[in-house]
C-alpha cells in the first residue's frame, strides 16, 4: 500500500527536477521535504495543498492515491477538443459531491431491466419501455419541451444544458455517487432533446463507469450507442401517440405536423415511423430528407419553433444540484459559495438579490 | 478573557493598508494565532502591502499552526470544497478559512477561541456553527472602549482602510463605536 510520501515521491521524479528543487519550488525548506520523505516528519495540510497545486493532481489523491474516472480523463484531456466538456463536468461533479458530503445525495432512481434481449436496439426499446411506463406513473409527458426537468424529476439525474466546445453533442457521467447528463447548446432543439434521451439511455443501461462523451448522437456506433438510439427514439416518439397520430390519410403536412409536436427530427421520425410499420419505406425515403425548416414550415409552426430553439440555445444549471446546494446553505450546513459558484455569480450579488426577494415578500 | 483570537488574511490586510498594524498587535493582547494557511496568504499579500512582513518577524501571532493528521487534512479539504466553495484544481484557495474553521469548530484543543474576518460568507456560516466571531470594525471598538483610540480617531481610521480599498462593514455612525 502506496503512503502519501510514496506519492510526493514520485511527483518528484515525475517533475523531472531534484529534490530540493522541487522543494523550493513549492516554498518548501528542502530539509522539511526530505524529512517528509524518509518518515520523519508528517506532510502537513499546507505541504500538500502547495504540492497538488504544483503538481496539478488532488489533495484527496496524495492522501488516498484515489482518483475518479472523471479526474483522470479530465487530466488525460488537456490541450485536447475534450478539455472544454470535461472541464464543466468536472466542475458540476465536484459540486454534487460536495452535496453528497453535506447529506444531500442525488436520488438516482433507475428502471429495472427486465429485458432478456441480447440485440442491443431490443434491449434500448425494452428500457425506453419501462422509462415510459415511470414517467406515466409520475403523471410526466416526454413530449415537453423542457425534457431536461422531466428527466430530472423522474429519475434524480442532473441535466446541464451549456457549451461543450466544437464538435460535442453531448456526455453522460456515471459514478457511485452521480449522475450527470451534459447537453450541447444548440439552435437545432431537436438534437438537444435527443441528446439528453440518448444519455439518458446510456445512464439506465448502465454503460460506463465514469464519463461517456459523444460527438454526434445520431452516428451509428458500437452496440451501447445503437441501444442508446433506440432508447431515445422509442422515449421521444412513444408508439400510442404515433398509432393515434398516424391514421388513414396521413400525409407530408401531417408528418410534418407531428415531428414540431413531437420536437424530434424528420428523418428520426421517419425511421421510427417506418420501424412501426406505419408508413411504407418509399414514404419514409420521401419524408425524411425533410428538414426542420421545411417542417415547420409545412405545419405552419414558426411561433413553436422559436420558442423551441430559444429553449435550446439558453444554458440551464442542473436543477437538481441548484436545490440541494441552496437547500444545504438554508441548513447551515454550508455558505452560499457552492450554490454561487454552480449559478456562476459572486455572493455579494446573489445575498444582495435574495434579501431584496424577502423584503418584497415581507 | 484568554480565548485564542483568529484574525484572517483581510483583517491583517486592512490595518496593513494604513501602516497600523501595532493597533492589531494591542487589540489582540497577546492572544492572536494564525494556522500556516493564513500565514502564507499574509507572506502572499506582503508583495502588496510590505508591512505585513512584520508580523512573522515580530512574532505576535506565535508559531503557525501547523495540522499534520491525514483525517484532519482531509477533513479541511473537504470544509475548504464543500463550505467555502474552493475546487480542488486551486487547493490554496480558500484554505486559510478551512484550516481555521476546522481548528475553531472540530479540534478541542481551541474550543472557544473567536474567529476575526470581514468576510461575510465566513463570518455567517461561523456564526451558525456557534463559534464566536469578530469583525474589524469590533475590533476597532475595543480600541475605543480600552480609551486607545477616540471614537472619532477610530471612524477616521476605518474610513482610510476603505479608502485604502478594503472591503469591511463601517458603523452607521460615530456614536457605535463608543458602545
Amino acid at each position: 500500500m502506496t503512503t502519501p510520501a510514496d506519492r510526493v515521491r514520485e511527483l518528484v521524479v515525475r517533475s523531472g527536477m531534484s529534490q530540493g528543487d522541487y522543494a523550493l519550488s513549492i516554498g518548501l525548506d528542502p530539509t522539511k521535504l526530505s524529512k517528509s520523505l524518509s518518515g520523519a516528519r508528517r506532510f502537513s495540510s499546507l505541504d500538500l495543498a502547495r504540492i497538488a497545486e504544483r503538481s496539478q493532481v488532488t489533495v484527496d489523491w496524495l492522501l488516498t492515491g484515489a482518483e475518479t474516472p472523471l479526474a483522470t480523463a479530465a487530466r488525460a484531456s488537456r490541450g485536447s477538443s475534450t478539455e472544454l466538456a470535461l472541464a464543466e463536468a468536472g466542475r458540476i461533479v465536484e459540486l454534487r459531491e460536495s452535496a453528497a458530503r453535506l447529506g444531500y445525495h442525488q436520488p438516482w432512481a433507475p428502471v429495472p431491466s427486465r429485458s432478456e434481449a441480447r440485440r442491443a436496439v431490443s434491449t434500448g426499446v425494452a428500457l425506453a419501455g419501462e422509462a415510459l411506463a415511470r414517467l406515466s406513473a409520475m403523471d410526466l409527458d416526454p413530449v415537453v419541451l423542457d425534457l431536461a426537468i422531466v428527466v430530472e424529476k423522474a429519475f434524480g439525474v442532473d441535466v446541464a444544458i451549456t457549451s461543450l466546445g466544437d464538435g460535442f453533442d453531448g456526455l453522460a457521467v456515471a459514478t457511485d455517487g452521480v449522475k450527470l447528463i451534459l447537453a450541447a447548446l444548440t439552435p437545432v432543439a431537436f438534437r438537444l432533446r435527443f441528446t439528453i434521451a440518448h444519455e439518458l439511455g446510456h445512464l439506465l443501461a448502465g454503460d460506463d463507469q465514469g464519463v461517456h462523451l459523444d460527438q454526434d448522437v445520431y452516428a451509428r456506433g458500437d452496440n451501447s450507442e445503437r441501444r442508446a438510439n433506440a432508447f431515445a427514439a422509442v422515449f421521444l416518439m412513444p408508439e400510442p401517440i404515433l398509432r393515434a397520430r398516424v391514421v388513414r390519410g396521413f400525409d407530408q403536412a401531417g408528418f410534418a405536423a407531428l415531428a414540431v409536436s413531437l420536437m424530434v427530427s424528420p428523418s428520426a421520425l421517419a425511421f421510427r415511423l417506418r420501424e412501426l410499420r406505419l408508413i411504407d419505406s418509399g414514404a419514409a425515403a420521401a419524408w425524411q430528407g425533410m428538414s426542420a425548416a421545411q417542417a415547420a414550415r409545412l405545419a405552419g409552426a414558426a411561433e413553436a419553433m422559436a420558442a423551441a430553439t430559444a429553449y435550446s440555445t439558453e444554458p440551464r444549471r442542473p436543477g437538481l444540484l441548484a436545490r440541494d446546494l441552496f437547500a444545504a446553505y438554508l441548513d447551515e450546513r454550508t455558505t452560499l459559495r457552492p450554490y454561487a459558484n454552480l449559478l456562476g455569480v459572486d455572493t455579494v450579488t446573489l445575498r444582495a438579490e435574495l434579501e431584496r426577494s424577502r423584503e418584497v415578500s415581507g | 478573557m484568554s480565548a485564542a483570537v483568529f484574525p484572517d488574511n483581510t483583517v491583517l490586510c486592512n490595518f496593513a493598508a494604513v501602516q497600523r498594524l501595532d493597533l492589531l498587535e494591542g487589540a489582540l493582547r497577546g492572544r492572536g494565532r494564525w494556522t500556516e494557511a493564513v500565514a502564507d496568504e499574509v507572506t502572499r499579500s506582503a508583495a502588496f502591502l510590505p508591512d505585513l512582513a512584520t508580523i512573522s518577524i515580530r512574532g505576535w501571532l506565535g508559531e503557525a499552526i501547523e495540522i499534520d493528521d491525514e483525517i484532519a487534512i482531509a477533513r479541511i479539504e473537504h470544509l475548504r470544497v464543500d463550505v467555502f466553495g474552493g475546487t480542488v484544481s486551486a487547493p490554496l484557495k480558500h484554505l486559510g478559512e478551512a484550516q481555521t474553521c476546522y481548528l475553531l469548530k472540530e479540534d478541542p484543543g481551541w474550543a472557544g477561541a473567536w474567529w476575526v474576518s470581514d468576510d461575510r460568507d465566513a463570518l455567517e456560516f461561523a456564526r451558525r456553527q456557534g463559534i464566536t466571531t469578530r469583525e474589524t470594525v469590533d475590533l476597532v471598538a475595543g480600541l475605543v472602549a480600552d480609551r486607545e483610540l477616540t471614537a472619532r480617531q477610530a471612524m477616521e481610521l476605518l474610513r482610510a482602510m476603505v479608502a485604502a480599498g478594503r472591503v469591511l462593514r463601517l458603523p452607521a455612525s460615530v456614536g457605535e463605536l463608543q458602545r
